[in-house]
Order: structure tokens, then C-alpha cells, then sequence
């Protein structure tokens, strides 16, 4: 369960999120939308402890973030983020840092070196796993990240942007079943900031949406229609949420008056 | 039972290549010296007995003993010679037992091979004869001490590091000497006793003992990097590294902190008295020293963490003092406050400058170490900002993607 309460941050004068309220059940999948610079990354950011916010907290299972030395640690054990920019070190090799973020989460060994091998065969990465991560494409690169963060087993993760950084269509296919099975079948409680309003609409048992610093809908996608009155597609949906105004601007574009 | 002799072991005779390259180069200087007084058709005492050469001698000759002193540590004992650490975990040696590829501690086949090098300093070289042996003996001492530290034998190592200093002390001569080097060798061998007895030591913790068998090939290397992932190492790459479940505990006990800091004070109390140093350079000494003290733990604990927003975020929110974060500037701030006052107790000290100055200084050491946050706190707890690699000295060995 993850609890994010009044949560409220800015960048100097700039505010990006402004008192940000969620409650994401155990097992379920949310996926975080909203336009680009909206404070999506900030807030995976807050959740994940990268940042703490100027108001406002974050809990996790029921321990609150950077309350204690003792809660954090326990989060830290519970939770991975990918984020969007990951840095891997480009001397070792796939299969080694892989070893040791899997080492960093006290998965024991037999069961971590097998798990490694399933993941990098169904990434196809079996031929590279033993290459410097240096010879590896921006795509394998993405996809080690992806292996990293799902090498580490922790009932949290939460991921800024899976599906882009030039995965190839098996690779997204491929994640897009993982990240269902954990969340179905694993209860893992998934946290994911998405672009790709497809892989939202099969994947997520919910839907926030994040406009003008504010957390605009938060619902499921049956919800959000009820809500704005649409029956259409996420897209649809979410333009009526996000920019209600552009069906009207689009319609005054195409239909302007002749001269 | 047969028990073995202490003081006797056959492996510890210097390596034949060492021996050989040690004659050649003597052999070098002394048939050069005889070639040139050859040439010259002078009389071989005239250049012998230059200062000049007694000087090469003097090199040579200390130079073997200090190599044979630091082949003695780095080739019999564990915590020099990693891939004998780790044999010696896998195989059923305890510290009841002798080393099995020989001692550390001296035996008679040094005092050979010692008393050699002292025969050749008194009536080859001409030079002082307890050279070879003083140069020995400094360089195994002080390399066991090192060992203490490394080994985490603390209460022999802080012992050492109090005698140490007080070697330098312009009243310690004759007996009072012969007292501390006595002390620091008995300390020394106790310290030796009790460190071999808490092995394995904790920074094996890494090292898997196949690496004493490992080929370098990059499997083996993976499996003694898997064996001992107690901290988050820095190669893991972001944000693994500053969201790791394992961070390194690097709090000191206040014990500790008590002794490390009157350590720091009793070795500069003896460095002032050994150098007689001015008076008036005291304050000012305290003072650098507080300032640069810390700007160093505030850039320790700043490093790659930030304010969760700006100064300019800080007027507009009217959160002017951000607790959870400013908390970091209160220890660097005490210790140039402390710096300041200390100094102007040390100007007016008087013929108690010395006393006073390494008072200080033990105090603000003090300061130091106890002030809060402990960097584990500030970095679980603390209201900041991790910032991503870039500015990260390890950037070149991490590839953003």
C-alpha cells in the first residue's frame, strides 16, 4: 500500500505539485499520466525517496518515508525505482551488476543466478549478458535497466517511462506481460509514469492524471469515462480531462470561415 | 606433543632473487668504486672513505634491511597477502596454531640476515653499523601498526599511536626511549596475538575464498563480487547506489571518538614541543584548521544531496529555515564558533601554548566526530535531494542511457 498525503513541492519559485493525494492498494497497478513537465518524474521521485517534498509525506506499507533510519531502511528493501535516465556502469558486465543489485536485495543466490538467466533470455539478452554493457545498444541498455529493477523482487516498483529509450517491440510486449503477471499474480504494487496511452489502457487498474500541478482524476478508466462523459478511447478521455478546450480548437481549425 | 621453537622457523630466509639482486647492486657500487680508484691510480682509501659513498652505502644498506623488514610483513602475513587470507579461511588454521607458511613476528634467521647487512655496514661500508637494524626494525613496527588499523585491533593500535609520538619528544633520550620502544614492541607482539585471533578480519567480508583460486576469469570474478554485498558499491549506477537497502554504518562510537580525538591533540602537543614552534602561530593554526575541518564534513555530507528546493523556493514557500536540511550546517558551524574561542584561549596561553593548542584541537576533533547527524542519519532521514551522477567523480565509468 502506498499512501501519499498532502503532498506539495516547487523548484524554487516554480510550484510543480501541489497538495497530491493517493492511496494505491496493494497489487495494483497505477499508471501516472499527465503533459509533458507536469511533475510526473517528481512525483515517482518523491515516492521512490529521491526527493523529499516541501509538504506533505509519503507511506509505504504502512512506514513513513524518511521517518526513521530503521522505516527507510525497511522501504529501501520493499521498493525499486526505475527511472527514466538510468546509469549503468558501462565496464561490467551485464549479467555481474545484475548479480550485484540482486546481491544489494539479499536474494539468495541460486534462486538470483537463475532468475538473471530467465530474465535475460526473455529480453534477449542472452548473447550480450557477458559483453561489457558498453557494447550493448541504447535498446539492451534499457532493457538491463528493466532487469535491474526487476531482478531486485521487491513488492514495490515504481517505473518513470518503461516503455520508452528504444525498446523493441518483443521487449515491450514482453514487459507489458511481466508487469501484469507481478501485479495479478505477485500482488506486486506498481507505480508506473507512462506516455503510451495503449500500454495504460491494458495494463493499469488505475488511472491519475496529473494537470497544472494539481491531480486532476484519479480513477479507473470505466471511472474517468463516467466522469467526463466520454465514451471513447484513454486519449479521448484524457483530453477531456487534461486539455477539454482542443476538440473546439481543432473544430475552429478545420472549419474556419472562408474569406 | 613436540612444540615449536618461537623463535624458529626455516621459511623465512629472504627469496634467492631478492638475495641476488641485493649483491648485484652492492657488488655494482663496490666494483665501480674499485674500477674508478683504477682509473684514476688513486689510493683505494681516498674514495672509500668519502662521505659521498659512505652516503650510497648507507642507501644501499638501509634500503635492504627496510625491503627485507616489508617482505617479512607482505609475504607471512594475512592482512597483507590477500590470497593467503583467503586459503587460510577455507583450511582449518586457528590462531592456536603457527602461520603455516611462516612467522611475522621476528625469529633468528633475521638476526642472520640482519647481523649480515651490519657486518657489511662496519667493516665494508665503514658506515654506522645499527643502521640496517634501527631501519628494520622502524619499518616493522610501524608496518605492524599499520596492520593494527587494518586488522581493527583498536586498542593496540590507539596504545601505538600514543607511544609513537612520544618518541619525538625533546626529553625522551637514553632509557626513557629504550622504555617506549620496549613498550611499543611488547604491545606490538600482544596486539599480533590478539589480531591473528580474531580472524577472519571484516574487510575479508569481500573476498570469497576462491579467490585464492580464481583465474581471473570474469565468472570467478562474479562469484567473489556475489559472496559479500554488504554496502551498495559504487559501480551499481543510478539511483541503485543512493536508494541502496545497504548503506555503510560509518558512526563512530563516542568512545572511540574520545580517544581518536585525544589522540589527534597528543600528537600535536609532541609535534609543537619536537619543533618548538612560535607562539604566535597557534591561533591562527586552531583557526585554519576549524574552518577547513568543516568545509570538509559539510562537502562529506553534501555531496551528491541538495536542499529539497531553493533559497528562492524557501522565501516564496516562507519556509526560510528548513530543519530536516539545515540541521547539516550546525556541527561545521560549532566547530568554527569553537575555532574562534579556542583561539583566543590559546593566544592568551602563555608558556601553556602547547598544552592549550592540542587541547583545542583534541576538543574540536572531538566536536567533529560527535555532532550530529551521523551521515547515516542525514542520508535515511535528512530533507534533502539526491542529485543524479553527473557531477559524481565515477561519472566516466557510468553511461547515462
Amino acid at each position: 500500500m502506498i499512501k501519499v498525503t498532502d503532498v506539495s513541492h516547487h523548484f524554487g519559485l516554480r510550484p510543480v505539485l501541489c497538495h497530491i493525494n493517493l492511496d494505491i492498494p496493494d497489487g495494483h497497478l497505477v499508471a501516472l499520466m499527465g503533459p509533458n513537465g507536469v511533475g510526473k518524474s517528481t512525483l515517482l521521485g518523491i515516492i521512490s525517496g529521491l526527493i523529499t517534498p516541501a509538504k506533505g509525506h509519503v507511506e509505504i506499507n504502512g512506514l513513513w518515508r524518511r521517518g526513521s533510519e530503521e522505516s527507510e531502511l525497511k522501504i529501501r528493501r520493499q521498493t525499486t525505482l526505475l527511472t527514466d535516465h538510468p546509469w549503468l556502469p558501462e565496464f561490467l558486465t551485464a549479467r555481474e551488476w545484475l548479480l550485484a543489485v540482486g546481491q544489494l536485495y539479499d536474494i539468495d543466490a541460486d534462486h538470483l543466478m537463475d532468475h538473471i538467466v530467465r530474465l535475460l533470455d526473455l529480453f534477449e539478452l542472452a548473447d550480450k549478458g557477458d559483453a561489457p554493457i558498453r557494447t550493448c545498444s541504447n535498446g539492451q541498455k534499457k532493457k538491463i535497466a528493466i532487469c535491474g529493477a526487476l531482478v531486485t523482487e521487491t513488492p514495490v516498483l515504481i517505473l518513470d517511462e518503461p516503455f520508452t529509450g528504444g525498446l523493441d517491440p518483443s521487449a515491450i510486449l514482453a514487459l507489458r506481460r511481466v508487469l501484469k503477471h507481478l501485479a495479478e499474480s505477485s500482488k506486486v504494487t506498481i507505480v508506473m509514469a507512462s506516455q503510451i496511452p495503449e500500454m495504460v489502457e491494458l495494463l493499469a487498474h488505475r488511472i491519475a492524471i496529473l494537470s497544472g500541478t494539481h491531480l486532476v482524476a484519479y480513477d479507473t478508466l470505466d471511472g474517468l469515462r463516467a466522469q467526463t462523459g466520454c465514451s471513447g478511447s484513454l486519449p479521448e478521455v484524457f483530453e477531456k480531462i487534461v486539455h477539454p478546450q482542443t476538440t473546439e480548437h481543432l473544430e475552429r481549425y478545420f472549419n474556419r470561415p472562408k474569406a | 606433543m613436540k612444540r615449536a621453537l618461537p623463535f624458529h622457523s626455516p621459511n623465512v630466509w629472504p627469496p634467492a632473487p631478492l638475495v641476488t639482486l641485493f649483491f648485484i647492486i652492492y657488488a655494482m657500487v663496490v666494483g665501480g668504486l674499485g674500477l674508478m680508484e683504477l682509473r684514476m691510480g688513486i689510493a683505494s682509501e681516498v674514495l672509500s672513505d668519502s662521505q659521498e659513498f659512505k652516503k650510497i652505502h648507507q642507501v644501499i644498506l638501509g634500503a635492504a634491511a627496510v625491503v627485507y623488514a616489508l617482505y617479512r610483513l607482505v609475504r607471512f602475513h594475512p592482512a597483507c597477502n590477500r590470497p593467503y587470507a583467503a586459503w587460510l579461511m577455507l583450511s582449518p588454521w586457528t590462531s592456536a596454531r603457527p602461520l603455516p607458511l611462516g612467522p611475522v613476528h621476528p625469529v633468528w634467521q633475521d638476526a642472520v640476515v640482519i647481523g649480515l647487512l651490519t657486518a657489511m655496514a662496519q667493516w665494508l661500508a665503514h658506515v654506522d653499523p645499527t643502521l640496517p637494524v634501527v631501519a628494520f626494525g622502524l619499518t616493522w613496527l610501524v608496518g605492524m601498526t599499520i596492520i593494527m588499523a587494518i586488522t581493527r585491533t583498536w586498542p593496540a593500535f590507539l596504545a601505538l599511536g600514543f607511544l609513537w609520538p612520544a618518541l619525538i619528544l625533546p626529553g625522551v633520550t637514553g632509557w626513557p626511549g629504550m622504555m617506549i620502544i620496549v613498550g611499543l614492541i611488547l604491545i606490538i607482539l600482544l596486539g599480533h596475538r590478539r589480531s591473528l585471533q580474531s580472524f577472519p578480519w571484516p574487510f575479508l567480508s569481500n573476498a570469497n575464498p576462491l579467490a585464492a583460486v580464481a583465474s581471473g576469469r570474469s565468472g570467478q570474478n562474479v562469484e567473489i563480487r556475489i559472496e559479500g554485498v554488504e554496502v551498495a558499491p559504487s559501480y551499481l549506477g543510478w539511483p541503485n547506489l543512493v536508494l541502496s537497502p545497504k548503506i555503510r554504518d560509518r558512526s563512530i562510537a563516542d568512545s572511540t571518538s574520545f580517544c581518536l580525538s585525544a589522540l589527534a591533540g597528543w600528537w600535536l602537543y609532541c609535534v609543537i614541543e619536537c619543533s618548538e614552534m612560535d607562539s604566535s602561530t597557534g591561533p591562527g593554526l586552531v583557526f585554519v584548521f576549524a574552518f577547513v575541518a568543516a568545509l570538509l564534513r559539510l562537502a562529506l555530507y553534501c555531496s551528491n544531496v541538495g536542499p529539497p528546493f531553493s533559497v528562492l523556493g524557501r522565501l516564496a514557500s516562507g519556509q526560510l529555515i528548513q530543519p530536516g536540511f539545515d540541521q547539516v550546517f550546525l556541527t561545521p558551524l560549532a566547530v568554527i564558533l569553537t575555532g574562534i574561542a579556542g583561539g583566543m584561549v590559546v593566544k592568551h596561553s602563555g608558556s601553556w601554548y602547547a598544552s592549550a593548542t592540542s587541547c583545542v584541537f583534541a576538543s574540536l576533533w572531538l566536536l567533529l566526530f560527535i555532532g550530529g547527524p551521523t551521515r547515516q542519519s542525514w542520508i535515511l532521514t535528512g530533507r534533502l535531494r539526491f542529485r543524479t551522477p553527473a557531477n559524481q567523480a565515477n561519472s566516466q565509468r557510468l553511461r547515462r542511457i
